[in-house]
């Protein structure tokens, strides 16, 4: 790579690793530790394609990539599910200051892409338009998959909460 | 409706400020990979040539952390001298791999570069026990590990996994991710290697 787009690409990291951070600990359902794994491996992957996507955007080719490898471990059965203990945690990884636990675990209970839907529009913040483009589908298959996320996750926490009233 | 949308937005969090030592730390991965990357294209092509060629040469390239092992080439065991971690030991890894860690469950082998958690498995060879809410499962292609019967299935997502009854009784198993090509050969002697320890712990799950 040549020094200037290297220092394109490091100052690229400066101003926008935190929300891939940010993204990523979204879009695994609060897990920080794999969230930094996700965004460490989808840096290298973009330092490699870096000029392809400072051609572009590179926010949203950043985006795309990391989107991509929090679907693609959910595909891998054994990536990280047998790291597993003998007892459940006390408290899950801490997402913000006031954890939703509730919501954390409703989220993880949808499927990936369905998940990635919901959490890029209503947690991130984008519009339909850079959701689809982010996942590689329609803006159509977009609303639909967020509509039935949503749907999904109040029916999961309305019945978190008839439980705890029981 | 619109409190569940309101508690989405809340879970955003605000980003950290980025220190230089992560950036310099991102770039490095970068260059890393992209150097994989060219060797794995070279080596790609110098194998096609020398097909066409139809000379038996082997092709060797120097790799990313210096050793014999070229990027893309098949893997080599060779004996591990290293520390011996608790729970598991192992006799031999791959030329220019190392323990990366262990906790009570499993044993990871991987390149020396890498700094993935040692809870992701990619990339790398693992050696565990079955959980406990598991059985032996005996499908796939029967092999002999120490004279006990193993088998070796691919598993989906990209890896290929060796289980097998050792002689204490331990249902063991070893998952080499695909990218590294490790032989089925290779993986029974790797497995051949292993010893589990009274310190090592079935997962659950």
């Amino acid at each position: 790579m040549r020094p200037s787009h290297e220092a394109e690409f490091e100052a690229f990291v400066r101003a926008r690793r935190g929300e891939l951070v940010s993204t990523a600990t979204a879009l695994v359902a609060g897990d920080r530790h794999l969230a930094e794994d996700l965004v460490q491996n989808s840096l290298a992957r973009l330092y490699t394609a870096w000029g392809r996507a400072r051609a572009g955007n590179p926010p949203a080719y950043a985006r795309r990539i990391l989107v991509n490898a929090a679907i693609d471990h959910h595909r891998r059965p054994w990536v990280r599910r047998e790291r597993s203990t003998e007892q459940l945690p006390d408290a899950a990884v801490r997402v913000s200051d006031s954890v939703d636990e509730d919501l954390l675990a409703a989220l993880r209970v949808l499927p990936p892409r369905m998940r990635a839907a919901v959490v890029l529009q209503h947690v991130e913040d984008l519009s339909v338009e850079d959701t689809a483009d982010a996942l590689g589908c329609s803006v159509g298959t977009i609303k639909s998959q967020t509509a039935r996320g949503l749907d999904k996750l109040r029916h999961l926490l309305a019945t978190t909460l008839q439980g705890a009233t029981r | 409706m619109n409190d569940l949308l309101t508690r989405l937005s809340a879970l955003g969090t605000s980003p950290a400020p980025v220190d230089e030592t992560t950036v310099a730390a991102d770039v490095r991965r970068g260059r890393r990979a992209l150097r994989r990357r060219r060797a794995a294209r070279i080596a790609a092509g110098g194998v096609f040539a020398l097909a066409i060629a139809g000379t038996g040469t082997v092709l060797t390239l120097q790799s990313d952390h210096g050793d014999s092992q070229p990027a893309g080439a098949p893997l080599r065991l060779v004996d591990y001298t290293g520390a011996q971690p608790a729970g598991f030991t192992v006799a031999t890894v791959p030329s220019g791999f190392v323990v990366q860690g262990v906790n009570s469950g499993s044993l990871d082998i991987t390149r020396p570069d890498d700094t993935s958690s040692l809870d992701s498995f990619v990339g790398k060879i693992v050696v565990m026990l079955q959980s406990k809410d598991a059985h032996f499962r005996q499908v796939g292609t029967r092999v002999s590990v120490h004279g006990h019967p193993g088998y070796i299935h691919q598993e989906r997502g990209g890896a290929t996994m060796l289980e097998y009854v050792d002689g204490r009784g331990n249902d063991v198993v070893v998952q080499a991710w695909d990218d590294l090509k490790l032989t089925d050969q290779q993986l029974v002697q790797l497995a051949e290697g292993v010893t589990v320890t009274s310190a090592a712990q079935a997962p659950v799950g």
